[in-house]
């Protein structure tokens, strides 16, 4: 195993080959009135910036590949580098130093079905799809929520049935991020009528498959981070299978706690939302930095969002010293949709009128999104709700509600 | 102070659980709070000397140099947290804490050596009185070594001090009217020093309070949740009614980041990283309103009990509410926070 720094050295040396290095002061530094003041808190990309982003992704994810830099903490036989997770994440902040595409469009393909495939796949599923979806061949979406299958997400009602070695698969599927990229889909459908919890099965359905529709979902925002996702008699071959025929509720759990933690790990730092600094240029711009109810408000959230930080990072370095999160985790993600609430109030608090109307002053009416996309994040990984009975149950030993 | 900015080391050591459990021992062998809140001192000698002679908790935050252990931040941390769960009552904050940080805060070798060892070896009892002349002052009728300030310079005084102590809304921590009759002190520190010691020195001892809110926010959770699972109506636990599982779900939720964020602070203290102005003051900010928030509904989870006087619960709604005004009120700190990033 090559040393860390000798490892950073190589992978330095190679980045500065192939891509411009950013000028210092143009990273994670935000800069009043340059640039985009988009503030939006759920990926809703152009649809056309979007496609066109796309091969560019693909062949960053390619280039990685090659060298050897896709999936640093990998095991070899699927392709990864077998190094240690720092190694990882030591590369992801070099690579912060660069001009590289970034991989949001990757999120659930790497953060959650790419674990998945490596927790529950057979031998054979995992030499195919895991180097496909770290080189950027395939994109993956997860197929989950139904209309009637929310938070009680176990009475998933999407059928799967065997058609000689092949399943059809025929139902609607909802909040699917990222569908209308995806070349595979991780699926879970009812393969027979119970019992509850192990009448279901996984599958990665071919999202280009014929009897596959997906179509926009506009959410209150008035962008279009989902899809829903129709299948109708679409024909998945009996080798898509992920794990046994009824397990496919473990497999969900596996992609959900990864879901989970990936978005309590979203911290939207550096120039992001919540960045102190952009926080602090709004109250100097809108001219209230020496009101002390802003600077008490400010304390607050400043407050809340470094104790989450501070939290989660107590958590990486448990995990790091071998003590994997349990479901505490989810705690994260209940402070998260808590600050995205206490954001959008106290920003609605430092800009008064100048939120609720585009008087085309930059950095301001902008922040509406994430008024309007705040609630989204109470419903998202699980509701708060559903959350707090999973934790009181599993972290604290509370009773089942009867 | 070199303030490098680097992420703090945040890594649990197997000494940190063993100090944990001695400390977790020794506070459960004591008197119950109970027995010593009523009479006047407040707190058990015998308690205090065992603590400095068997254990040296007392010693635990002064340097080797001045007869300490010479212990950082972070241990501070553990044992403040077993501390806030037992509701201690003696004077182990004001003297091994903030009259530390204030001896070593204000860089007065002379004053370290003579002073420090007592503090130390728990023969002394040092508090601090910084709000001025009138205000009540932690422990003071039993403070052995009292550090006051003119808002210019620091003094330490050791004799003639006439203290009364007086009805606190914390049954478990004691306050103290103090007079000083021809008493004999001696400056600490460089003239005209004192603002800038107490500020350096009251960072520091927020650290351990956030630490004491979170263990005392820690044991609040605990019974709650033991009760609710024990405690039935309707015909079945109440831990199992939503309204009470929520509940504490959000109680566990402050708990864990109060902890979080009095440790990570330790760890900016020890560390002397930049973050640390911020850190001290956001766990102190967040510990404290995290502590108030568990101890009241910790009382509602409890029911009728948890507002009788038998029950612990309000001996920890009573701490809460007086550690949010004992070194600048949430508020406070909230507006800190503001000035120190710069807004």
């Amino acid at each position: 195993m090559p040393e860390l720094t000798e490892f950073l050295a190589a992978a330095e040396a190679w980045l500065e080959a192939g891509y411009s290095r950013l000028a210092t002061e143009e990273r994670g530094r935000f800069r009043w009135g340059e640039g985009s003041d988009e503030v939006r808190v759920f990926q809703e990309p152009d649809p056309v910036e979007e496609a066109d982003a796309l091969p560019r992704i693909r062949a960053w994810r390619a280039a990685l590949w090659d060298a050897g830099y896709a999936w640093i903490s990998g095991p070899k036989e699927y392709g990864g580098a077998g190094l240690p997770k720092s190694y990882e994440a030591a590369f992801n902040r070099l690579t912060r130093k660069f001009e590289v595409p970034g991989d949001a469009a990757l999120t659930v393909s790497l953060g959650m079905i790419a674990p998945t495939i490596l927790r529950h796949a057979d031998e054979g599923q995992k030499r195919r799809y895991l180097p496909a979806l770290y080189r950027g061949d395939l994109i993956a979406c997860q197929l989950f929520s139904e209309p009637g299958a929310g938070s009680d997400l176990a009475s998933i009602e999407s059928k799967a049935t065997p058609d000689g070695d092949d399943w059809l698969i025929t139902g609607q599927k909802v909040w699917t991020s990222g569908a209308h990229l995806a070349d595979i889909g991780e699926i879970i459908c009812q393969t027979s009528p119970g019992p509850r919890h192990h009448n279901l099965t996984a599958f990665l359905v071919d999202m280009h498959a014929p009897g596959v529709m997906v179509r926009p979902l506009r959410q209150m925002t008035g962008g279009a981070a989902f899809n829903e996702v129709f299948l109708d008699g679409a024909r998945v071959p009996g080798d898509a299978r992920l794990d046994a025929v009824g397990e496919g509720w473990r497999v969900a759990l596996t992609t959900l706690s990864h879901e989970r933690s990936a978005m309590g790990h979203s911290s939207f730092g550096g120039a992001g939302i919540l960045s102190t600094e952009r926080l602090m240029e709004l109250v100097r711009h809108a001219g209230n930095a020496h009101d002390p109810v802003v600077r008490r408000n400010f304390g607050e959230l400043i407050t809340q969002l470094r104790v989450a930080r501070y939290a989660q990072e107590v958590m990486a370095e448990r995990a790091r010293a071998g003590q994997p999160p349990g479901p505490e985790i989810a705690l994260n993600k209940l402070a998260l949709s808590a600050n995205m609430a206490a954001l959008a109030g106290f920003v609605a608090g430092v800009l008064g009128p100048k939120l609720i109307a585009d008087t085309g002053e930059w950095g301001t009416y902008a922040w509406t999104s994430v008024v309007l996309g705040a609630p989204g994040y109470r419903l998202g990984g699980g509701s708060d709700e559903v959350l707090k009975n999973m934790i009181a149950e599993r972290v604290l030993g509370l009773p089942r509600p009867s | 102070m070199s303030a490098v900015s680097t992420r703090p080391n945040l890594s649990a050591a197997a000494e940190h659980d063993e100090l944990r459990r001695t400390v977790r021992q020794f506070l459960a062998d004591m008197p119950t709070v109970r027995s010593v809140m009523e009479p006047t001192e407040g707190f058990d000698r015998a308690t205090w000397r065992r603590m400095a002679e068997q254990v040296g908790l007392q010693a635990l935050l002064v340097p080797e140099r001045y007869e300490g252990l010479g212990q950082g931040a972070v241990e501070a941390n553990v044992v403040f947290e077993e501390m806030g769960r037992a509701l201690y009552s003696g004077p182990y904050f004001a003297s091994a804490a903030l009259a530390v940080y204030i001896l070593l805060c204000s860089g007065d070798e002379a004053a370290c050596r003579d002073l420090l060892p007592g503090i130390a070896a728990g023969t002394t009892i040092a508090t601090a009185a910084l709000d001025g002349s009138s205000a009540p002052v932690l422990h003071g009728h039993v403070a052995d070594l009292l550090l006051v300030t003119d808002g210019t310079s620091l003094f330490a005084v050791d004799s003639g001090i006439q203290a009364q102590p007086i009805d606190t809304l914390d049954l478990t921590r004691k306050l103290a009217t103090v007079k000083f009759e021809r008493g004999s002190a001696r400056r600490v520190g460089k003239e005209g020093d004192a603002p800038k010691t107490i500020a350096a020195a009251t960072d520091r001892a927020l650290v351990c309070l956030a630490a004491e809110e979170a263990g005392g926010a820690a044991r609040c959770l605990e019974m709650s949740v033991a009760y609710a699972k024990q405690r039935e109506q309707f015909g079945r636990p109440i831990g199992s009614f939503q309204a009470i599982a929520h509940r504490c779900v959000e109680m566990l939720q402050r708990v864990e980041f109060a902890r979080a964020a009095a440790r990570y602070a330790a760890s900016c203290l020890d560390e002397e990283t930049s973050e640390l102005p911020i850190a001290a003051r956001v766990a102190a900010a967040y510990c404290g309103l995290a502590y108030r928030w568990v101890a009241c509904e910790s009382i509602q989870v409890h029911g009728g009990i948890g507002f009788t006087w038998e029950h612990d619960a309000h001996l920890h709604y009573r701490r809460a509410w007086a550690d949010e005004a004992l070194l600048g009120t949430t508020d406070q700190h909230y507006l800190a926070i503001a000035d120190r990033l710069g807004l």
